[in-house]
């Protein structure tokens, strides 16, 4: 059982290597760094809100009788999946950072900053973008399944089932 | 400096010496170390996983034929108590959580989990808390009111007996066991890695647990709530849950499925981690597609807590939150499904080698495949009107388990025997297993889905013959002995192995991470040289682990420093969280007997409220605080870390130390030590406590919610408590914040005399707090043995006295380290931390005067 599956050493591969040799630089920009944490944290906080949100209103409106609660409902959701789609945007810009960092970082002898020399910040970048893009896909299309219901029921119901 | 200084004859001297493992009997109380510990905990798990299989065998049993008088109707609800219970709470759970206590530090290479100490603190009364729950059955009082413990039966009126008591005290302890397991796992797997091993090179498993420790603090506090809640009631205190009285029987379904549900996917993503491991291993090739396996995973994470009232809906909950649930019911089979076909397509696009663990994968998929189907099938609302407390539920929820965390358990087991034991499983054996498993496990809960649709009711002891179920439940239960004899194949197997099994290589599969780099099984330092990743898949990708032409001086110096060293104290990397650069070095405990101490005073403090007993009650408190005592006082291997790393900075000047060679390599090290500042372990770890904090914060204050009467937060004759001493007691919290905030202030500019006076300040105005709220509570005349609302109130104000207490002995020890040794990092640690948690206390005052003090009088 000693069969490995042969991959070529990409971080022994010459070019990568005299690009890594170059000093000085700088990381990832603190501000890029708080982009992708909001792109990453957007779309289920935003699918928190909108549950939560929508618990609190049906819980203290439908209470109250209020006739407005569906209307409310209604636009939490679509202010909810904004944040959701605003997030994926976000990430989306991020992802072409990050491919257009990794063209930078693989130009041998190019002035890749610090985190490109060693855990290739594109790549990197790359990969959480692509991940926070998925989630807003994901969460976005969960906030309006779950919006739906309450078009179709009357979100206060006078009695309950069964 | 009033610290004792260390006595050089009782230290340490090599590197060896200084990560070997106590001997003796005391030594064996004392371990922490994560080998040994994980290896105890696995050992008592399947322990568990046996007892809890036996009582399934005798349900089976009882239920083989109509009318069967094999045990009685009284000995069947314990049976189906303890057999849920077990299998949970004492065997996958803590399973889970030894495979990663064993594992983590391994895959990421480093060289312990960031708090051993609370390691073995789980351990132990992870232990205690399951013999605790076993003992009822030497007294004939075994819980007997389901897992789940649903009220009003599960209350003192209608369930008089200890039972419930055992389950609810023992269960406690476990979950306190798992809290700490998550604060372990988050702070080791975002901070202590190899260098280089970047966010998006962390191992499947580690993301599993990242994901599933998250979800543990989010779920099982609530639980701990819930169950503390339920205590009260049966011990007729409160009436949370006692509707004659104001309660609401379904809070407690709602807190015990908002644990439930999520339940079944810390459960299931650990299971994901191995599986993901296998089947590349197994296939040859990487896992298909790692971003979208971790999307899957964090998407499951969140997801799983949309979706609790899956359990209740045919509790009377309206229309539109059924269809929500059921919304977010139909899309969690998004990333499960992603999850099965990144399986079969890697085993597709790669060349699989059909070995046990790969069988023991493919078993799990399809089984899981099919529970998730009949997921999908009990999350729409009609089906599951139907199919509600049927053996339809039985049959779905057996599918999910085994196929989620059951069969993976075991394609780990003989994945990673070798790296715990050193032997490589019997190949043969193992196939015989994985088919009597696969094939007894189908044939014992698939007739299961056609005796729930034709009705048959669970958790019931037998039934007439002549409805048709004769037949699918004699054929359930000869499957189930051809399930138990896989599972015993699996067991003998490894007493064959482990007395003449084949001696295990390093690396025996072929294996892409970094376990497969060391010995089998690993030295207790694991890796005497840290590793160096550059890929994924270190182990495929690299030619070597050790420092290479062209790598980043700052990693090549982290590796030398660490080469064999620190010798005279543990030390290992600590990284940053996306870019895996260096940061510090974490010193690490050696060995403790205070886990031990301290697990011995909580099984105290339990039996004390199991029995109503005064005295084991002081006797627990004492042995408690004795042990915490012990716990933090400083450690001498500490002093000495703390002293060579400032001795290598003072030596290097203003520059940061240059160690350009192996050859310079002396005691000290140039990495600074994070001990009392942001980057310390024990910052991140009370980030994780304020997270636990909130979450309980967060689930007594939906109690007071929900038993208030919807917008009227009050039931009608009821008078808002006195607003008077509750506004006092808001000046109090802000004091409270404003001299820590002095505290934290003098730290940073090392006055040692205000530093005191501030905590001690501080103390005084968290004491001024919870008397001014005693007070208010006490002038409201509430009676909550009587009233739900009253205890809604109770637990919100009980929960806010118990975390200023808490704040307020974490800042007596800050005082204490001003006091006595104002100059050393670890008191700045600890006003740090404690500041944390004192600011913490005061916005949950401010939350609490909003909703219980000025809400009823204003909203």
């Amino acid at each position: 059982m000693t069969d490995r599956r042969e991959i070529p050493n990409a971080a022994d591969a010459a070019p990568y290597a005299s690009a890594r040799m170059q000093a000085g630089g700088k990381g990832l920009q603190p501000a890029q760094g708080t982009r992708l944490v909001l792109a990453l944290a957007g779309p289920p906080v935003a699918w928190v809100v909108h549950f939560l949100g929508g618990y609190v209103i049906v819980a203290l409106w439908c209470a109250q009788r209020w006739a407005g609660t569906g209307v409310a409902l209604a636009l939490l959701t679509v202010v909810a999946a904004a944040g959701g789609a605003a997030s994926g945007a976000l990430a989306l810009r991020l992802w072409r950072h990050g491919q257009a960092a990794l063209v930078v970082d693989a130009e041998p002898g190019g002035p890749g900053p610090w985190d490109a020399r060693m855990g290739e910040r594109g790549a990197r970048m790359s990969f959480l973008a692509v991940l926070a893009l998925l989630m807003a896909a994901l969460f976005t299309f969960l906030i309006i399944l779950e919006g739906l219901p309450a078009l179709f029921s009357d979100a206060c119901p006078a009695t309950t089932i069964p | 400096m009033a610290i004792r200084q260390p006595d050089p004859r009782t230290m340490p001297r090599t590197f060896d010496e200084t990560w070997d493992q106590p001997k003796g009997f005391l030594g064996y109380l004392a371990t922490i170390d994560n080998i040994p510990i994980a290896r105890r905990y696995m050992v008592t798990a399947f322990a568990f996983f046996i007892v809890g299989g036996i009582l399934a065998a005798l349900m089976r049993l009882q239920l083989s034929r109509p009318e069967n008088g094999f045990v009685d109707p009284d000995t069947y609800n314990q049976l189906f108590t303890m057999h849920g219970t077990t299998m949970m709470f004492l065997f996958v759970i803590p399973f889970l959580e030894a495979f990663a206590n064993y594992m983590i530090p391994l895959l990421n290479g480093t060289r312990d989990l960031p708090f051993p100490r609370l390691t073995a603190l789980s351990y132990w009364t992870y232990l205690f808390g399951g013999i605790f729950i076993y003992t009822s059955f030497l007294f004939g009082l075994a819980p007997d009111g389901g897992w789940f413990a649903y009220v009003p039966l599960n209350l003192k009126k209608y369930s008089p007996g200890l039972n419930m008591d055992f389950w609810d005290i023992g269960l406690s302890v476990a979950e306190v066991a798992a809290l700490g397991a998550a604060a372990e796992m988050i702070v080791g797997i975002l901070r202590m890695r190899a260098p280089g091993m970047s966010i998006n090179r962390i191992p499947l498993f580690c993301w599993a647990m990242l994901v599933t420790s998250g979800m543990i603090i989010f779920a099982f506090t609530p639980l701990v709530v819930g169950t503390a809640m339920l205590e009260l009631d049966r011990k007729e205190l409160t009436a949370f849950f006692d509707s004659d009285k104001g309660g609401d029987p379904l809070l407690w379904q709602h807190l015990f499925w908002f644990f439930g549900h999520p339940e079944v996917y810390i459960m299931f993503l650990p299971a994901v981690g191995i599986m993901s491991h296998v089947v590349q291993t197994f296939s040859r090739r990487p896992v298909m597609s790692y971003t979208l396996m971790v999307l899957a995973l964090i998407a499951t994470g969140f997801l799983s807590f949309g979706l609790w009232v899956h359990h209740m809906y045919v509790t009377g909950l309206s229309a539109v939150a059924l269809g929500v649930f059921a919304a977010v019911g139909a899309v969690v089979a998004i990333p499960s499904g992603v999850n099965v076909f990144g399986w079969i397509a890697t085993i597709w696009a790669g060349k699989p080698v059909w070995r046990t663990p790969l069988l023991f994968s493919i078993a799990a998929i399809i089984i899981f495949t099919i529970g998730g189907v009949t997921g999908v099938m009990v999350a729409a609302v009609p089906f599951d009107f139907q199919a509600h407390d049927t053996y339809f539920i039985v049959a779905h929820l057996h599918y999910v388990l085994f196929g989620g965390s059951i069969f993976p358990i075991f394609a780990g087991l003989y994945y990673w025997f070798p790296k715990i034991a050193g032997k490589v499983l019997s190949e043969r054996l193992g196939l015989w297993s994985v088919a009597l498993m696969f094939i007894g496990f189908n044939v014992a809960f698939g007739p299961m889905h056609l005796a729930g649709l034709q009705g048959m009711p669970r958790r019931v002891y037998t039934y007439p013959a002549g409805l048709g179920l004769d037949v699918y439940n004699l054929v359930s239960t000869i499957g189930a002995l051809i399930l138990v004899t896989g599972i015993a194949l699996t067991v003998l197997n490894f007493i064959i192995t482990l007395r003449s099994g084949r001696k295990a290589g390093n690396d025996p599969w072929g294996g892409d991470s970094l376990e497969w780099s060391e010995a089998s099984p690993p030295v207790n330092a694991q890796f005497e040289r840290i590793p160096i990743v550059r890929s994924r898949h270190p182990m495929w990708d690299q030619t070597s682990l050790r420092p290479a032409e062209g790598d980043d001086p700052e990693i090549v110096r982290a590796y030398r420093e660490l080469a064999g060293r620190p010798e005279r104290w543990r030390g290992s990397l600590i990284v940053g969280v996306a870019d895996g650069r260096p940061i510090a070095l974490a010193h690490l405990p050696r060995r403790s007997i205070w886990p031990f101490v301290v697990s011995v005073g909580f099984l105290l403090l339990f039996t004390a409220a199991l029995l109503d007993h005064k005295w084991i009650a002081i006797a627990g408190l004492a042995v408690t605080a004795f042990g915490i005592g012990g716990w933090f006082w400083p450690l001498d291997t500490e002093t000495v870390a703390i002293r060579e790393t400032q001795a290598a900075r003072d030596d290097a000047g203003p520059g940061g130390p240059e160690r350009p060679s192996d050859t310079q390599a002396g005691s000290e090290l140039g990495l600074p030590l994070a001990v009392g500042d942001r980057a310390a372990n024990g910052y991140w770890g009370t980030w994780v406590l304020l997270a636990i904090l909130a979450t309980a914060s967060a689930t007594f204050l939906t109690g007071y919610f929900y038993l208030g009467q919807g917008a009227d937060p009050m039931p009608p004759g009821y008078d808002a408590p006195p607003l008077v001493p509750a506004l006092v007691a808001t000046l109090a919290a802000l004091a409270a914040v404003g001299a820590t905030r002095w505290m934290t202030h003098a730290v940073d500019n090392r006055q040692g005399g205000a530093r005191l006076a501030a905590a001690l300040v501080a103390m005084l105005a968290q004491g001024a707090m919870v008397v001014l709220s005693i007070m208010a509570w006490r002038g409201a005349g509430y009676d909550p043995a009587m009233s739900g609302y009253a205890s809604g109130v109770l637990g919100v104000l009980l929960w806010g006295w118990a975390v200023t207490g808490g704040a307020a002995i974490m800042l007596a020890t800050a005082a204490l380290w001003a006091w006595r040794a104002v100059g050393d990092p670890r008191g700045n640690g600890v006003a740090l931390n404690s500041s944390l948690v004192s600011y913490f206390s005061a916005a949950n005052w401010l939350v609490t005067l909003v909703a219980i003090f000025l809400w009823p009088r204003f909203g």
